[in-house]
């Protein structure tokens, strides 16, 4: 039955329909748009927020403020120009804060429910919490979008070269013209000559952004050797882990929860420790559970299973088996050989298959991130979809 | 998706948002085709296709706003368009009328004999009297895999459901059609699965299907 829509061509909708289609659903479009403007209260509170800040003095010397626009005109009418001369300065324009570096012009405007900063020189800091179901907030700069939902990063625009630059959270990274996809995590950072769109896909921020003195005191290093920032986030970042310490989940059981939660150390002479946290950290879909805590028993079973059972089931004791070599007995090479030839045989359909992929890129790149390791998660992440193993795998691809 | 492309639908619903009517008419223009082909292969006729892609169109630009920008705009629209097929089909029951198809509403290729025309006719009208038989989740899950030539995961996606759940639909839905050929020259003819290319089976693991994994695994 395959390639049925072949033979069943769509019949077009004639002009005139489509017209009066289009006028009906931009007619009532437009009038469901309607709605009362909640820019000119933020216009009115930016007004008073950039007023007090000027009284106040601190941080705000040599400012140049031009274009407020009138108060009944929304804000997206009315850009607001900043210039900072010889200090840092911040502005809060209410869900989002933007410190600036001496030397730094930019432009901010509200198109609709977003923000978009027009960055013309020099460096930004943004602290940008959770947009819920408004548009994006979006840095321009010069040939370069950078498209966030909420985290902390900068961006630099310096010399026609942009960098953007992840303090907080992971945030993804769309080249322009290409179709890569790509996440980079707090602490590394994206440089391109051109063409970097980045979104963020974060946690609610637990604390309103509501602080001036809490975005001035931050510092934003732009450093572009990655290294130099991860010394300074232990507390933050998973401990790497040997593989030798082992899991709970071969068992069939669920990863314990010491697997999935444990901070081990990070290990400092190891530059993609970061990395391989975020590896580790994704959970492994667990092996079947069939009651008997011995692997070499366990695999024993699970060859059992797969002479027996047909369909998923087959597939999961197949699945199984890799994923007890991998985690209880540390056979990597053993592993991997049993998931080559369990992909060379399920169909590629099969959820298994998917999480196939995952223990794979697994196996691979927690003891490096060589070829093979990048091989594998480019792999996966062809196939995955949209989710935090998926982001990983992006991560691991743009890692060198 | 690139980039680019990203950027411009974020900024287009921007617009959108703002009530910009050269926004809405811009984002109803570049989905329309798309939306309207997917409709059509679940419907099979342009029957009361005006109703609903106006449906369609206007939940999207009434749930814009939930738009979150992590999922492309057009799979978003998709699912929108989805949904809307779904309550369509379930408040008219199952038959939808299929009969219009006599006035050559389903024009096959160009070059294609007077014969061959007529039985691609009598073949789509012929698939969706099967299909009408079927409920709106299993009519969707099998449309949008066999016709509009979804995978299965795309699919689940825009319909809601596990990939499993579809999958059985999928395949119970097929089961249905090629009973349905076995006693249908007409359709049967039309189907025609010899003539297909010999692709990758779709093994989905279910009862009377074996998956080529089999017993060679050890």
């Amino acid at each position: 039955m395959n390639r049925v829509g072949q033979r069943i061509p769509v019949e077009p909708l004639d002009d005139e329909r489509m017209t009066n289609i289009e006028r009906r659903i931009v007619s009532r479009a437009v009038d469901a748009a309607a709605k009362p403007v909640l820019a000119p209260r933020n216009n009115t509170a930016l007004g008073f927020a950039l007023i007090g800040l000027f009284l106040l003095g601190a941080g705000f010397v040599g400012w140049k403020l031009r274009g407020a626009g009138s108060p009944d005109t929304t804000v997206a009418a009315a850009p607001l120009r900043i210039e900072t001369a010889g200090l840092r300065s911040t502005l809060d324009v209410g869900d989002a804060s933007i410190t600036s570096d001496p030397d730094t012009a930019f432009v901010v405007t509200r198109p609709g429910t977003g923000v978009l900063v027009e960055l013309a020189r020099g460096k930004v800091a943004l602290a940008v919490g959770k947009r819920g179901a408004r548009a994006p907030l979006i840095v321009r700069a010069g040939n370069t979008d950078v498209v966030v939902v909420g985290t902390r990063f900068s961006v630099e625009y310096v010399g026609g070269e942009v960098s953007v630059r992840v303090t907080e959270g992971v945030v993804k990274v769309l080249r322009r013209n290409h179709s890569v996809e790509a996440r980079v995590a707090a602490g590394q950072a994206w440089q391109a000559p051109q063409g970097v769109v980045a979104l963020a896909a974060l946690p609610e921020r637990k604390q309103p952004l509501d602080t001036i003195a809490e975005a001035g005191d931050r510092e934003v290093e732009l450093d572009l050797g990655a290294p130099d920032v991860l010394r300074d986030r232990v507390a933050k970042v998973p401990d790497a882990r040997t593989p030798a310490r082992g899991s709970a989940d071969g068992a069939g059981a669920r990863p314990s929860k010491a697997d999935q939660t444990s901070r081990p150390t990070l290990d400092p002479g190891d530059p993609q420790g970061d990395l391989k946290s975020l590896i580790r950290a994704q959970p492994v879909f667990p092996a079947l559970d069939v009651g008997e805590p011995d692997a070499l028993k366990q695999i024993a079973i699970y060859q059992a299973h797969m002479r027996e059972q047909q369909g998923e089931d087959h597939l999961h004791a197949f699945y199984s088996m890799a994923v007890v070599q991998s985690m209880k007995l540390n056979r990597s090479a053993d592993a991997l050989t049993t998931l080559e030839r369990f992909m060379r045989r399920a169909p590629v359909s099969s959820e298994f298959y998917l999480r196939a992929l995952w223990l794979k890129v697994r196996i691979h790149c927690v003891r490096a991130i060589d070829e093979q390791c990048r091989q594998a998660a480019e792999q996966y992440r062809r196939r995955a979809g949209d989710s935090k193993a998926a982001t990983v795998a992006e991560l691991v691809t743009l890692s060198h | 998706m690139t980039a680019a492309a990203y950027v411009e639908d974020v900024l287009l619903v921007d617009r959108c948002l703002t009530g910009e009517p050269a926004a809405t008419r811009e984002l109803f223009r570049r989905h329309r085709a798309r939306v309207h082909a997917s409709l059509f292969r679940v419907l099979g006729t342009n029957r009361d296709m005006d109703d609903l892609l106006q449906d369609a169109f206007l939940q999207v630009f009434q749930s814009l706003r939930g738009w979150r920008a992590e999922a492309s705009l057009s799979t978003w629209i998709d699912r929108v368009a989805v949904r809307v097929a779904y309550r369509y089909l379930s408040q008219r029951g199952r038959r939808i009328q299929t009969e219009v198809l006599e006035t050559d509403e389903v024009a096959p290729a160009a070059h294609e004999s007077g014969s061959r025309r007529q039985l691609a006719r009598d073949g789509v009208k012929r698939l969706y009297a099967v299909l009408d038989q079927l409920s709106p989740a299993a009519r969707l899950a099998f449309t949008l895999h066999e016709i509009d030539g979804r995978t299965i995961t795309e699919t689940a996606k825009l319909v809601g459901s596990s990939v499993t759940a579809t999958k059985l639909r999928v395949w119970r839905a097929r089961n249905r059609v090629e009973a349905a050929a076995a006693g249908d020259p007409v359709l049967s003819e039309f189907l025609d699965p010899a003539s297909e290319p010999q692709g990758e089976p779709v093994p989905l693991g279910y009862t009377g299907e074996v998956i080529a994994l089999g017993k060679e695994a050890s």
